[in-house]
C-alpha cells in the first residue's frame, strides 16, 4: 500500500510540471500582453501616449518582451525557490495576496456541494435501483434528467428572478452585505451558511442527477449477479443483502468518479459564480484570462490542476483501500 | 393525492411568506424624522467624533473662511447621512471611480460644460500666451488625514517623483510641450506656477479632465517615508510589503488613489481598503477634512458613504437597478436593448431614467483609405464623386428605424449641431438616400456595369472593396447591401480590435470604420476625421504620420490638406476658446469640400438611472470620454437622499 502511494505521489511531479508549462504557453499564445490591453483601454478613457510610454517602460521592467521560456523560468523558479507567484498586473499586487481566500471559499463551496450531492444522490440511487420501474424510480429519473439538462447558470438566473419578482430581493453573494469586508467571526460564518445553500443547490443539481444515474446503473449490474441470489436464498435480510456487498462494489465506480466531480465543480462554478456574484476563484480566473493578466491566470490554473491531481490521488488511495483487487494488481 | 397536498402546502407557505414580506416592507417606512437638519453644520457622525475629542471642530477642519469652496446645491440644501449605492465591474472599471468620487481637479468644468470653475485651486492665471499657469491654493485646506495641503506638497512631488529618473508613472502628455517637461515654481505656500517651454493651449482643459488627477501632488508627510532618496529604510519597508525595492512599492502607492487607501486624499470620500482588496463591495467613507461647503456654510459632502458593489454580470446589474437597490448609475447600462426593461420597472424600482448628451458626433464613421496601397483602388477612392455616390447610396433612415428605434437622424462626423461652430454642410451634405443620383455619378466616372451587375474600375476589373471593423456588424451589413445595390462589390471583415488597429496603423485597410469622433468642446482636442492629425485618421494614416512625425508609413498630403493641418496647428497654439472657434470655421469648410469621411447617424443620447429619492441631480449632463466625466460635474458632494433613515 505504501509503495503504491509513493509511486502515485512521484507520478504527480512530472504531471504538475507539464501542466504548468502548457498553462503558461497557452496563456501567452494570444497576440499582445496585459500592457497592450491596458493601453487599449486607456486610449478610450484618456491619454493614449502616456499609457503607451508607461507600458513600454513596464514591459522592460517585468520582462514581458522576453521569450516565453525566460518568462516561464522567472515565474516557476519564483514559486519553487521563494514561494513567490508573481505580480498581478490588473490588481496591482502580489498574486499570493489575491488567491488564498478565494481558493479557500471555492474549496468550502466545492466540498459542501460534494457532500450535498452524496447525501442526496446515494440514497436515491440505491432506491431507484432496488425499486426499478416503480413510481419513485420514474420520479427520480425525471427529476434527475431535468437537473442534468438545465444549465447551472440558467438555474441560478431562475433563482435570482424568483428572488426578485416574488420577494423583491436579490440572491447573490456568500453573506449579507453588512459582513462584506469584515473579519471572519462566528456570526459571519453562520451568516454564510444561510446563504450557501443557493449556490450549493444550483451547482449540485447536475452532479446529483449524474450520480443518481451512475449509482443506479452500477447497482443494477450487481443486483443481477448470482452471489446476490445466493445470499438471498441463505435467508439474509433484504437490507443486509443489498448493503453488504452490491452497494459496496457499486461504490467503486463512484469513488473513482469523484476526481472528476471536483474538476467539474470548479470549472462549472465559474459562470454560476459570475451570475451569483460569489467571491470564488472562477470569476477572478475569467477576468485574468480576459485581461491577459498572465501570472495570476497561470497561478490559478497551476493551483487548480494541482488540486485536481491531488483529488485524483485521494480517490485512487480510497479505491485501493476499498478494493483489494486494485491494491494488489 | 399526496402530491397535490404537498404542492398545496408549498404554495400556501410561499404565499404567506411573500405577504409577510410585503407587509413588513410597508411598515418599515417610517415618516422622516422632523428634526431641524438645516442647523447641522457638519455630518452628525462627525459632530459625535468631535464631542468625543477625536476630531477638531469643523471650523478648524475647513479652510479659512474666505478660502472655502462654496457649492450651490442644484435643488435644495441637503440632509446629512446614508450612502450613494452604485456598482462597478472589478478593478478594471476605474473610469467609474474617477467619474464619481475622484472628480476633483485644480480647475473643474461647470455642469453646462462651457466654462472652467475653481476647484482645488481657488483661482488661476494664464500668462505668456499659454506658457505659464499660476494656481492659487486655499489657505487652511487639509488632506483627509488632517495634514496641511500646501505648495510644499507640489514641491516634493515635482522634485522627488515627477523628475525622478527611476519612478515610472503615466504622466500625461499635457505635462510636456515639444517633449519638454514643465518647470515648477512655488514662490510661497499657496502659489504654484507651471512653466512650459512652449505654448500649452489646452493645459486647463486637460487639467479639468479625468487625466487631471495626475496634477494632484503627493503629500510630503506621507510619501517621504516610502521614498528611498529620503528614507534609508524605504527598501526594507517595501520588501516587508512584498515588493522587490522601494521604487516598485512607491509606484504602487503613488500611482492610483483607488489602490491605496492610506494615500492622503482631497476627495469627498476615501476608500476603506484598496479596490483590489474589496472582492464584493467597496466602501468609501466621508472625508472629515473636505474643503467644500454649501451656500449655508455647512460642510459637504451630504452623503456619509459611497458603496460600490462589484457586479461583473450584465443581467445581475440590470436586476439590481430594477429592484431599486441602486441610487444613481450611468455606466455599462446595456445599451438600447435594455432601455425598455428599465422603463417597465421604473415605478417598482422607484427610479427615473435620465438622458446624457453624447459628445461624439456619429455612431460610425466610414472612410475610404485614400492612401491605400492598391493603385487602382487609390485612384477610385481619390475621386470625390465616388465618395459622394457611396454616401448617397446608403439608406440612413432605414438604419435608424431598424437598429436605433428611430431615436436619431442621418448625419456625418465633425462638430455637433448644438455647437456654435457647427458646419451644417459638413454634417448634412449627401446624407439623403438617392440611389439614382449615386448610379448617375458612378456612370459619370466611367465605372460601367458588367454583365454580372458589378461595376468595372479603370483597369477593367470588378470594383471590390473590403470594410475592416471590430464592431457595428448590424449597421455594416446594411451598408454592404446598399453599396452592392449600386454595383460595388463589398466585403465585410469583422476582426478583433487590436488586430484592426494593427492593420490601420500599417495602412493595410481598404475601407475603415471607427467611432464617430468627438463633436462638442472636445472637438478641439481631436479632429481625426476632418484633418489627418491622428493615428486613427483612417482615411489617410500616412498623411497623419507626415504631420505628427509618428513612426509607420508616411506620405506628403495634397496642398489643401497641408493647409488644413497648418490651421489645426494654429488652433492648438491658441489659448483663447473664441479665437479657436473662429479658426475652426474655414477648416470645417475645407473638410466639407473634400468630403473625406462619411458618417451614418448622429449619436443618440445615452442614459442612466437615478432613484426618485436621490436629490440634487441635475437634468442635463453629457456622456463623453475622459473630458466631462459624468456625473462628476454635477458635484456628487451635494447629492443627498431622502430615503428613510
Amino acid at each position: 500500500m505504501l509503495t503504491y502511494i509513493v509511486r502515485r505521489v512521484l507520478y504527480m511531479i512530472p504531471t504538475v510540471f507539464l501542466i504548468s508549462v502548457v498553462a503558461f504557453i497557452v496563456i501567452n499564445l494570444p497576440p499582445g500582453d496585459y500592457l497592450t490591453s491596458m493601453v487599449a483601454q486607456q486610449m478610450e478613457e484618456g491619454d493614449a501616449a502616456a499609457a503607451q510610454a508607461q507600458a513600454e517602460r513596464l514591459r522592460v521592467r517585468y520582462g514581458l518582451g522576453e521569450p516565453v521560456i525566460v518568462q516561464y523560468w522567472r515565474w516557476i523558479s519564483g514559486i519553487v525557490l521563494r514561494g513567490d507567484f508573481g505580480h498581478s498586473f490588473e490588481w496591482r499586487r502580489p498574486v499570493s495576496s489575491l488567491i488564498w481566500t478565494r481558493l479557500a471559499l471555492t474549496f468550502v463551496l466545492s466540498l459542501t456541494t460534494t457532500m450535498f450531492i452524496w447525501i442526496v444522490a446515494i440514497p436515491i440511487g440505491i432506491y431507484s435501483a432496488v425499486k426499478q420501474y416503480s413510481i419513485g424510480d420514474y420520479v427520480a429519473t425525471t427529476v434527475g434528467f431535468i437537473g442534468l439538462a438545465i444549465p447551472n447558470f440558467l438555474l441560478a438566473l431562475i433563482f435570482m428572478y424568483i428572488g426578485f419578482s416574488v420577494f423583491g430581493q436579490n440572491v447573490g453573494g456568500l453573506y449579507s452585505p453588512q459582513y462584506i469586508g469584515e473579519p471572519w467571526t462566528i456570526d459571519k460564518i453562520l451568516n454564510m451558511l444561510t446563504h450557501l445553500w443557493i449556490p450549493v443547490v444550483v451547482l449540485g443539481t447536475a452532479g446529483t442527477a449524474g450520480l443518481i444515474r451512475t449509482m443506479r446503473a452500477n447497482l443494477l449490474d450487481e443486483l443481477r449477479k448470482p452471489y446476490v441470489v445466493t445470499a438471498r436464498s441463505k435467508g439474509l435480510t433484504e437490507r443486509r443483502v443489498i448493503m453488504k456487498y452490491p452497494v459496496r462494489i457499486a461504490m467503486n465506480f463512484f469513488v473513482s468518479a469523484q476526481s472528476n466531480i471536483l474538476v467539474s465543480l470548479i470549472s462549472g462554478a465559474t459562470i454560476v459564480s459570475v451570475v451569483l456574484n460569489l467571491p470564488t476563484t472562477g470569476p477572478l480566473l475569467l477576468g485574468a484570462l480576459m485581461a491577459q493578466d498572465m501570472y495570476l491566470a497561470a497561478t490559478f490554473i497551476l493551483l487548480l490542476s494541482t488540486l485536481n491531481v491531488i483529488s485524483t490521488l485521494i480517490s485512487d488511495i480510497v479505491l485501493a483501500w476499498l478494493d483489494p483487487r486494485i491494491r494488489y494488481s | 393525492m399526496n402530491l397535490r397536498r404537498i404542492v398545496l402546502v408549498l404554495m400556501t407557505l410561499l404565499l404567506s411568506v411573500s405577504v409577510l414580506w410585503a407587509g413588513g416592507r410597508t411598515e418599515a417606512a417610517p415618516a422622516a424624522a422632523d428634526e431641524d437638519f438645516l442647523s447641522q453644520m457638519e455630518a452628525p457622525m462627525l459632530a459625535e467624533r468631535v464631542s468625543r475629542g477625536e476630531l477638531p471642530p469643523v471650523e478648524d477642519r475647513l479652510p479659512s473662511p474666505d478660502h472655502r469652496a462654496v457649492i450651490e446645491p442644484y435643488e435644495e440644501l441637503g440632509r446629512y447621512g446614508l450612502s450613494w449605492r452604485t456598482m462597478y465591474r472589478g478593478p478594471g472599471d476605474w473610469p467609474w471611480f474617477t467619474r464619481t468620487v475622484g472628480h476633483e481637479q485644480l480647475v473643474q468644468w461647470n455642469r453646462a460644460w462651457d466654462q472652467l470653475e475653481a476647484g482645488i485651486a481657488r483661482d488661476w492665471e494664464v500668462a505668456d500666451g499659454g506658457r505659464t499657469y499660476t494656481f492659487h491654493l486655499r489657505e487652511g485646506m487639509k488632506w483627509h488625514d488632517g495634514a496641511d495641503f500646501t505648495a510644499n506638497d507640489f514641491r516634493f512631488w515635482y522634485d522627488n517623483v515627477v523628475t525622478h529618473p527611476d519612478i515610472i508613472l503615466a504622466w500625461p502628455g499635457f505635462f510636456y510641450t515639444d517633449g519638454d517637461l514643465f518647470e515648477l515654481e512655488t514662490p510661497d505656500d499657496y502659489t504654484v506656477i507651471f512653466r512650459f517651454s512652449g505654448v500649452n493651449a489646452f493645459f486647463l482643459q486637460a487639467a479639468a479632465s479625468a487625466d487631471g488627477r495626475w496634477l494632484i501632488p503627493h503629500a510630503e508627510h506621507y510619501f517621504s517615508e516610502f521614498h528611498g532618496d529620503i528614507n534609508s529604510n524605504a527598501d526594507s519597508i517595501a520588501r516587508a510589503a512584498g515588493y522587490s525595492d522601494w521604487v516598485e512599492y512607491y509606484e504602487f502607492l503613488g500611482d492610483q488613489w483607488w489602490d491605496n487607501p492610506d494615500r492622503p486624499s482631497l476627495y469627498a470620500w476615501t476608500p476603506r481598503v484598496g479596490v483590489g482588496d474589496a472582492t464584493e463591495r467597496w466602501v468609501l467613507d466621508r472625508n472629515p477634512y473636505y474643503w467644500k461647503v454649501d451656500t449655508a456654510g455647512r460642510q459637504l459632502p451630504y452623503l456619509d458613504q459611497v458603496v460600490m458593489d462589484n457586479i461583473p454580470d450584465n443581467d445581475v446589474r440590470l436586476l439590481r437597478i430594477t429592484s431599486g437597490q441602486v441610487d444613481l448609475h450611468s455606466r455599462s447600462m446595456g445599451g438600447d436593448t435594455n432601455l425598455p426593461i428599465y422603463r417597465d420597472n421604473a415605478e417598482r424600482g422607484n427610479y427615473r431614467i435620465f438622458e446624457l448628451d453624447r459628445s461624439d458626433t456619429n455612431v460610425h464613421a466610414i472612410a475610404f483609405n485614400q492612401t491605400v496601397n492598391d493603385p487602382v483602388l487609390r485612384e477610385i477612392f481619390g475621386e470625390r464623386d465616388f465618395r459622394v455616390a457611396m454616401s448617397l447610396a446608403i439608406n440612413r433612415q432605414e438604419i435608424n428605424d431598424l437598429l436605433y428605434f428611430g431615436r436619431t437622424e442621418p448625419h456625418h462626423h465633425g462638430p455637433r449641431p448644438e455647437m456654435p461652430f457647427y458646419n451644417e454642410r459638413l454634417g448634412k451634405q449627401y446624407t439623403e438616400y438617392d440611389p439614382d443620383e449615386a448610379n448617375r455619378l458612378l456612370d459619370g466616372l466611367g465605372y460601367t456595369r458588367g454583365n454580372d451587375g458589378w461595376r468595372r474600375g479603370p483597369d477593367g476589373r470588378t470594383i471590390s472593396v473590403t470594410i475592416d471593423s471590430h464592431s457595428g456588424q448590424d449597421e455594416l451589413e446594411l451598408v454592404e447591401q446598399y453599396w452592392e445595390a449600386v454595383g460595388i462589390q463589398t466585403n465585410l471583415n469583422i476582426i478583433e480590435r487590436s488586430f484592426m488597429t494593427e492593420r490601420y496603423l500599417n495602412n493595410q485597410h481598404e475601407v475603415g470604420r471607427y467611432f464617430g469622433g468627438p463633436g462638442l468642446i472636445d472637438w478641439f482636442l481631436d479632429s481625426r476625421h476632418e484633418v489627418p492629425t491622428h493615428w486613427e485618421s483612417i482615411f489617410a494614416v500616412p498623411w497623419a504620420n507626415y504631420y505628427t512625425g509618428a513612426s509607420g508609413p508616411s506620405e506628403e498630403p495634397p496642398a489643401d490638406v497641408r493647409e488644413m493641418q497648418r490651421i489645426w496647428t494654429e488652433i492648438q497654439l491658441e489659448p483663447d476658446l473664441n479665437r479657436q472657434m473662429e479658426l475652426a470655421g474655414p477648416l470645417l469648410e475645407m473638410a466639407a469640400d473634400r468630403f473625406d469621411v462619411m458618417g451614418l447617424l448622429l449619436t443618440p443620447p445615452s442614459y442612466g438611472i437615478v432613484r426618485n429619492d436621490f436629490r440634487n441631480f441635475p437634468a442635463r449632463q453629457f456622456n463623453t470620454g475622459g473630458s466631462y466625466n459624468d456625473p462628476g460635474p454635477a458635484r456628487p458632494e451635494q447629492f443627498f437622499t431622502t430615503r428613510p433613515r
